[in-house]
């Protein structure tokens, strides 16, 4: 389930390595919130055990914390091919007949992410105007959506760039 | 068209896309995108889509998943799977098939701070496959005891399967971990049997190891300290309630970073491995979950489960035989679907049927009951043909071994998986008993 076939899947070009690093940065950026996090909560267990005291917040932070990583590992992800697939029935396929259904995949997860951050802008804004916030902390909400923003749009230059590149190969 | 036959459409069409390698994911949330649209509007659909990521992502109970699979990941770094594969040897590995019982204890060992089969069948699989062929071991013998020792990986709690039930059904996760401890040791006892047998129907498999004192035995604890001390510190705080699962997990990253830095001296640039490598399985994870959660809702609307439960309510067969039916469907989906898949996909449909259902438990008894045997079939299907997984991960990592012997070789463990389900549903306390006494 965990396994994760680590497969450049043939991004090629200034313009795909430019987008295949960024979202390992993005995936590296998620990755050190959760170590943050992780540290925090030591902390909190640790404080709560012998001194009585947790960080104030802390199930808030780890709340909309992870949610801001899920977010920023979706374009690595995507980029990885980590999204499982069922290739029992097409096992057998040529090889061309295969990447003509990856295409249509990779046309699927570029609407997905126009339509996802189309209605998490607006979704986020709505959040800022009404100034949402967290029980505890009172930490705006809307930044989360801001991100998911930034990781959908992300992820969808990736797919179309796939797209491109797809078009673009000689038969 | 009515709304039971819209959501068999759907259904099918999930099928389809699914067999065309579209991302399960993307099927789930294609298919229920569509349904959703048809009987609640485009509207209400744009206003979900726009808040459900968020709303997803940021479940308190789900963010233990990324936690663990990054404790998963550190741990299989840490250097220890050599240790635990030797110090079980010591134990074991004078009787015959040794190696293989050994292999399997160690896998139960590392299953108890790895959430996933998968990464436990890899790197026990690197330690104890040499040792096992060195010895003269059978090919199906070695192979079949590695991929079914990986699936104790998830057998045995820490769980992603049973994390993900336990937020599709609103189960307390701790106690889901509680419930699986049992059986998951079961399982690991089951496979050491299995091998115990098979070695004296084909005497040459597995040939005796050398004999070790009682003081090498003693002693050769001492070299799984670390193992011990995460393993009660993470899984003990849980089960004694000490923290909830998301602060255990988290202290086991902190406490697996420690032991990967110092004693498996692992380097930056492993450790940036284990970041993404983390972040594209949590991706994925969650994308399924988004998708699964949006076909589910849509599933709901249709009033399917109630229809289900009805239908099986005046079916006259007894609860048993629908379980017993529940739990073959598993087995057949597990030949093209990943067991996460299976969960997210059938979950919505059988758990309101379970529940529905008098199997002279409590409610909530049944629920985790249900759980933790569905978890059991779903992982079968990482050591069954055609997708298998397990096994060709242990597979490739010797090309001598031929795949049809590997299948072979899995045969006994099979047998012992389907004793232990047919246990597992006869006599409920052996999930429940832990449950009670902890609760």
């Amino acid at each position: 389930m965990s396994d994760v076939r680590l497969d450049q899947s043939a991004i090629t070009g200034s313009v795909g390595k430019g987008l295949a690093w960024l979202s390992r940065q993005f995936a590296l950026a998620g990755g050190f919130i959760m170590l943050a996090l992780a540290t925090m909560t030591v902390v909190s267990v640790i404080g709560r055990s012998t001194a009585g005291i947790a960080v104030e917040g802390d199930y808030e932070l780890v709340e909309l914390g992870l949610a801001v990583a899920i977010f920023l590992f979706l374009p690595e992800c995507y980029l990885k091919k980590g999204h499982v697939v069922v290739d029992l029935f097409t096992s057998g396929w040529q090889e061309q007949s295969i990447r003509l259904l990856d295409s249509i995949s990779d046309l699927l997860f570029l609407i997905v992410a126009c339509v996802l951050a189309w209605r998490l802008s607006v979704s986020g804004y709505e959040s800022f105007d009404y100034r949402e916030q967290t029980m505890i902390l009172e930490l705006p909400q809307w930044w989360v959506f801001a991100v998911g923003v930034l990781s959908v749009t992300l992820m969808g230059f990736c797919a179309a760039y796939r797209l491109y590149q797809f078009v673009r190969r000689p038969k | 068209m009515s709304n039971i036959q819209l959501a068999f459409v759907m259904m099918g069409l999930l099928v389809v896309l699914m067999g065309l390698r579209i991302p399960i994911a993307l099927s789930m949330l294609g298919c229920g995108a569509l349904g959703y649209s048809m009987l609640a509007g485009v509207p209400a659909l744009l206003e979900y889509l726009g808040t459900a990521p968020v709303s997803k992502f940021s479940t308190y109970d789900l963010s233990v998943v990324p936690l663990f699979l990054l404790m998963g990941e550190l741990a299989t770094r840490a250097g220890i799977t050599s240790e635990l594969f030797r110090t079980c040897n010591q134990w074991v590995g004078h009787m015959k098939g040794g190696l293989a019982m050994a292999a399997v204890a160690g896998c139960a060992a590392f299953g108890a701070i790895c959430g996933s089969s998968l990464a436990t069948a890899s790197t026990m699989g690197k330690v104890a496959l040499p040792e096992m062929r060195r010895l003269n071991y059978a090919g199906g013998l070695s192979a079949g005891s590695l991929a079914a020792g990986g699936t104790l990986g998830i057998l045995i709690p820490p769980s992603m399967v049973l994390i993900i039930f336990a937020v599709l059904t609103e189960q307390n996760i701790a106690k889901m971990f509680i419930a699986a401890f049992v059986p998951g040791f079961l399982a690991a006892f089951g496979y050491m049997l299995a091998i115990a047998i098979y070695v004296r129907l084909y005497p040459n498999s597995g040939p005796r190891g050398k004999k070790t004192s009682l003081r090498e035995k003693l002693q050769s604890i001492s070299n799984v300290w670390h193992i011990t001390l995460i393993f009660l510190i993470v899984l003990g705080g849980i089960y004694l309630g000490f923290f909830t699962p998301t602060e255990a997990a988290a202290v086991g990253v902190f406490l697996t970073a420690v032991l990967a830095f110092t004693h498996g001296r692992m380097s930056l640039a492993s450790f940036r491995e284990s970041i993404v490598r983390t972040a594209v399985s949590s991706a994925m994870i969650f994308f399924i979950v988004f998708g699964a959660d949006l076909f589910s809702v849509f599933i709901a609307l249709t009033q399917l489960p109630n229809a289900g439960v009805e239908l099986i309510g005046n079916s006259g067969f007894s609860p048993i035989t629908i379980l017993v039916l529940m739990l073959l469907t598993y087995l057949v989906l597990g030949c093209f679907l990943d067991s996460l898949a299976m969960i997210l996909l059938t979950i919505p449909i059988y758990y309101p049927i379970i529940m529905a259902m008098d199997f002279g438990l409590p409610a909530a008894d049944a629920g985790i009951w249900f759980g933790i045997l569905a978890l059991v079939v779903v992982e079968v299907g990482l050591i069954t043909p055609p997708v298998g997984m397990n096994v060709f991960i242990i597979k490739s990592f010797d090309s001598s071994l031929a795949l049809k012997d590997c299948f072979k070789g899995v045969v006994p463990f099979l047998l012992s998986d389907i004793v232990r389900v047919g246990l597992l549903v006869a006599f409920p306390p052996i999930t429940l008993g832990l449950v009670h006494l902890l609760g």
